[in-house]
């Protein structure tokens, strides 16, 4: 797996994670991605959209227009059914694979 | 499945651009207003708010052209695009893109020409309506020769009332007819077909009509396609003209269409004319196989039912008349399934076309790996920038793309020259003409779209083989990774090395190989035109006649030939004039079993076979074949008289070894029926059959006495010295005996013999040709190779110069390494040139498999271009300046 695909796909579970509660536009999703990794990692409009429509094509999210608290025209992202099972995959895979990659490197820092 | 919904919602895509588009830009736009008021809420100034979050967006232009990757076929879209600039990017390298083109039109053409010849072999279906319902019968049998024969008339007009399967039967069969006038006098060959023939066929007829039930046998015709176009200039207006055909002249009726050549693939037929009534008159006649015949199903009667009845007919048949058709049946062959001709299988031709195109195959793939290597070898100089493009994050594809979309370009055009020269050259090529035969072979080499959709597959294959093998080589990791590791450009290509010597080697083979056999080839040619055949051939003219076209019988034709014979002698620019059958070394030959005295109890089949002839008074004299012993014809030794013949001296010499006994013998020759005839004269010994080879035995029969040869025969004729050549003299002479009897072929000698000069002169030129285009290959392939090599060497040629080494010493570095498989090759293809004597043998005339000078040309040519041809690169790279290339590192 190459750097960019790894990244691609660290992109993609963490928007999956933030629309888990529900429903939200692009700049909402791009606070809440900065809010739960506690500000480690800020998603630039650049690698969000492409990420968004790309989820979307692949019938993860469904995307609809709305309006916002201060009643702003906003595009709305939800999780589909689909895409409620494959977030629920990918975080039980990254989770093995986190704690598989924290044992390996458990003494490495320590030594 | 993922990737098919994939494909299908971006092509979708592609036609909602508009709507797509404006949802990006309102949505981008949200984004931005909705963090413009978040940046208010924190407490900035309004204008400052816009300008964060405007420099939070970054470019909205590339947020929308990665939106905008997602969601379309970029491939499509960029398709000309991409094209444009790869073909001014190869402009701007007129040497690379030449060679590369070159090396591409010849594979691509041998391809297409390869394919366009399988086509009309074996794919193209015949221009008929429902080829598929359309069923061939032939007879086969204990008594059939051949795999598959004719069908007798009678057979035929059961076949076509008795088979319920057959909604109708056509019968068809060649024929010859003398057309033309004064010197033009030819044979044309044709067709008598039944009239139900191109209404059972549909053949469509744009001008004119086919046959019908009323038309008189004998008053009408139909024109081939090419014969209207080629003696007729395709006047529109012939229909309802007459025009001579043998005796008769025909109303033309209608022009056959374009690329119909009758049922058989090959010779094309001038003309198609009903069956008259001496062939509804034979419908009795079983023993005679000379009908083919076709016939169309029935629509609702189906090929087994077809089958089932032809074969409970034929056995009826062989019941009712044991007499004839014992031991023979009838077969059905669809016409799908039938190849070039019946007798020709189709297991046969099948396996013939494989050949060609393997063979055309494996050149394109030869060339496509050539331009591979000018591909890579070009690619070297970019390969840094390429790496620092993958490292900074840029997609595979976008490095692939341009690569890619030049190969795409070069093997386009290379494809379309190629289909270009295949149609120029391929009408050519199919019309072979045998100087035996007298009409052009016609094979229809013509590409049409079953050959222009398998070229575009198979410049794809070769695409991917010479461009997108070293785009993606080009684009790999692994590759990135070397170079940015300060050098290692000679490994970049190590992985290929061993393959790329291996392919230097086996054109060096296959070069050196078709080069010394085209050498041996021309050096045979050159020898049999050395050769003397035995009589001389300058100064004598020769025309051919048929009294039996014009409807003499026996005794006429005996009249006829002796009177043409003599008012040919009697003008005064003629030495010698005799007739002989058939003319030698004009590729015809007749076998006759030999009974020599005291041969009474032997079997006919255990008889030896020799040549026979016929011959007049006056023919050895004409030719200047001396007569060793006895007497040549003369007039008295015409019918009625003692059945004399005349021996050449191999014969002599092969059943008489002690030679006084030859005059006087009496032998048995003849075909069908043997006939005693006594031996009056031996005449010297000419060649017959072929200019190489050992002179046979050979029997000549008087032609007054011949049960066959009144009915055609060849005046020989030589002219006094001090006369110049007036064929239109002799033409008239022998017209004014009987205008009736047709005198066609009129020719000087030289050229009715020039066929036998034929096999050596195509031996020369096609093994010559192919040597030289494997020459040509490997040239551009070594080119290719060092150009490659070079450029991966560069730093280290660099630091050689720097150290002292001289531009010579780096060029012979470079060449040896480069030659080595080179020479491996040629030492292998000697080898294998001195292995295959036998086959060799079989070719040549005059001139030993093992001619040293041939096999030193061919050696000392491949290496001195060879070594030109990487000496080249080479040579330039010294020029380039290496210090800085060094200093670049």
């Amino acid at each position: 797996m190459s750097r960019t695909d790894l990244m691609r796909g660290t992109l993609d579970l963490l928007i999956l994670r933030a629309l888990m509660p529900g429903p939200n536009h692009g700049l909402g999703i791009a606070r809440r991605v900065e809010q739960i990794t506690q500000g480690a990692f800020r998603v630039s409009p650049g690698s969000l959209f492409p990420a968004l429509h790309r989820l979307e094509q692949k019938g993860w999210l469904t995307a609809e227009w709305g309006r916002s608290e201060t009643n702003r025209k906003a595009k709305y992202y939800e999780l589909t059914s689909a895409g409620h099972r494959h977030a629920d995959e990918e975080v039980r895979n990254w989770k093995r694979v986190s704690v598989a990659i924290e044992l390996a490197l458990r003494d490495v820092g320590e030594a | 499945m993922s990737r098919l919904r994939d494909c299908t919602v971006r092509l979708v895509n592609l036609f909602r651009r508009e709507r797509i588009e404006r949802e990006l830009d309102a949505e981008l736009q949200a984004y931005l207003e909705l963090d413009v008021e978040e940046n208010i809420r924190r407490g900035m100034a309004p204008k400052e708010a816009r300008r964060t979050a405007l420099a939070r967006l970054g470019g909205v232009e590339t947020v929308k052209e990665e939106c905008r990757d997602v969601h379309r076929f970029r491939v499509a879209e960029d398709l000309w695009r991409d094209a444009h600039v790869a073909a001014r990017t190869l402009l701007r390298s007129p040497g690379f893109s030449l060679a590369a083109l070159l090396t591409l039109v010849v594979g691509m053409s041998a391809t297409t020409l390869a394919l366009t010849a399988v086509n009309a072999v074996l794919l193209r279906p015949l221009p008929v309506r429902a080829p598929d319902r359309v069923v061939g019968i032939t007879t086969v049998g204990e008594l059939a020769v051949l795999r598959k024969e004719p069908v007798g008339f009678g057979d035929y007009a059961d076949l076509a009332r008795d088979v319920a399967a057959f909604e109708s039967v056509v019968a068809h069969r060649r024929m010859g007819a003398v057309v033309g006038t004064g010197l033009d006098r030819r044979i044309a060959i044709g067709e008598q077909v039944s009239r139900n023939y191109f209404t059972t066929l549909g053949v469509p007829f744009p001008l004119g009509r086919p046959f019908d039930e009323t038309d008189q046998p004998g008053a009408v015709v139909v024109l081939g396609h090419a014969a209207w176009r080629r003696h007729f200039g395709t006047d529109p207006w012939i229909i309802g003209r007459e025009v001579a055909i043998g005796d008769r002249r025909r109303t033309v009726v209608g022009i056959a269409p374009e690329g119909f050549t009758g049922l058989f693939r090959g010779v094309a037929p001038e003309f198609w004319q009903p069956l008259d009534d001496a062939g509804a008159a034979s419908a009795d006649d079983r023993g005679q196989l000379e009908w083919w015949v076709h016939a169309r199903l029935r629509d609702d009667a189906t090929l087994e039912q077809a089958r089932t009845q032809v074969a409970v007919l034929a056995d009826t048949l062989s019941r009712r008349y044991p007499h004839s058709n014992a031991g023979r049946s009838l077969v059905l062959t669809p016409l799908s399934e039938a190849s070039v001709h019946p007798v020709v299988s189709r297991a046969l031709a099948r396996f013939g076309a494989a050949g060609v195109l393997a063979v055309a195959l494996l050149l394109l793939l030869v060339c496509s790996v050539n331009v591979a290597h000018l591909v890579l070898a070009r690619a070297v100089d970019g390969q840094r920038e390429v790496a620092i493009r993958l490292a900074v994050g840029a997609n595979r594809w976008r490095i692939i793309r341009p690569l890619l979309a030049e190969g795409i370009v070069l093997t386009g055009v290379a494809a379309a020259i190629a289909l270009l020269l295949t149609a120029w050259v391929g009408p050519m090529l199919s019309q072979i003409h045998l100087p035996a035969v007298p009409t052009a072979i016609d094979l229809h080499l013509v590409p049409d779209w079953r050959v222009f959709g398998l070229t575009v597959v198979v410049a794809l294959g070769s695409t991917m083989v010479s461009s997108l093998g070293p785009a993606l080589r080009i684009s790999s990791g692994l590759s990135i990774v070397e170079t940015l590791k300060t050098d290692s450009r000679t490994s970049a290509a190590g992985g290929a090395t061993t393959l790329r010597m291996l392919l230097i080697a086996g054109q060096a083979t296959t070069a050196v190989l078709l080069l010394v056999v085209g050498g041996l080839a021309l050096r045979s040619l050159f020898a049999v035109t050395q050769v003397d055949p035995g009589f001389e051939t300058r100064g004598v003219a020769v025309a051919s006649v048929a009294p039996a076209l014009a409807g003499r019988d026996q005794d006429e034709a005996y009249r006829y030939l002796s009177r043409a014979a003599a008012a040919v002698r009697e003008l005064p620019d003629v030495e010698a004039a005799g007739w002989i059958q058939p003319v030698p070394l004009s590729l015809s030959v007749r076998l006759s079993r030999l009974r020599l005295p005291g041969d009474d109890g032997v079997a006919s089949h255990e008889l030896p076979l020799v040549d026979v002839g016929i011959a007049g008074p006056g023919a050895f004299g004409a030719l200047r074949v001396p007569v060793i012993e006895g007497r040549e014809f003369n007039v008295s030794d015409r019918s009625g008289a003692v059945e004399v013949s005349l021996v050449n001296d191999a014969f002599v010499r092969r059943f008489w070894p002690d030679r006084r006994q030859a005059i006087g013998q009496h032998i048995g020759v003849g075909f069908p029926e043997t006939r005693t005839v006594e031996v009056v004269g031996v005449v010297g010994d000419f060649k017959n059959r072929t200019l190489g080879g050992v002179t046979r035995p050979m029997v000549f029969t008087s032609i007054l006495q011949d049960p066959l040869g009144w009915q055609a025969a060849a005046l020989i004729m030589r002219r006094s010295p001090a006369g110049p050549p007036q064929m239109v003299h002799l033409v008239d002479a022998m017209r004014a005996i009987d205008p009736a009897v047709p005198v066609f072929d009129v020719q000087p000698l030289t050229a009715r013999i020039g066929g036998v000069l034929l096999l050596p002169r195509y031996a020369a030129t096609v093994f010559g040709g192919t040597g030289v285009f494997a020459l040509g290959l490997i040239v551009l392939g070594l080119y290719g190779t060092v150009a490659l090599s070079v450029r991966l060497r560069l730093r280290e040629l660099s630091l050689r110069m720097a150290l002292g080494c001289s531009r010579t010493a780096i060029v012979r570095l470079v060449l040896r390494q480069a030659l080595v498989p080179v020479v491996v090759g040629v030492v292998f293809g000697l080898v294998v040139a001195l292995g295959a004597t036998r086959v060799l043998t079989a070719l040549l005339y005059g001139v030993s498999p093992h001619d040293p000078a041939t096999l030193v040309a061919a050696t000392l040519t491949l290496l001195t271009t060879t070594t030109a041809a990487g000496a080249w690169p080479a040579w330039r790279a010294t020029r380039t300046n290496l210090m800085r290339s060094l200093q670049a590192e």
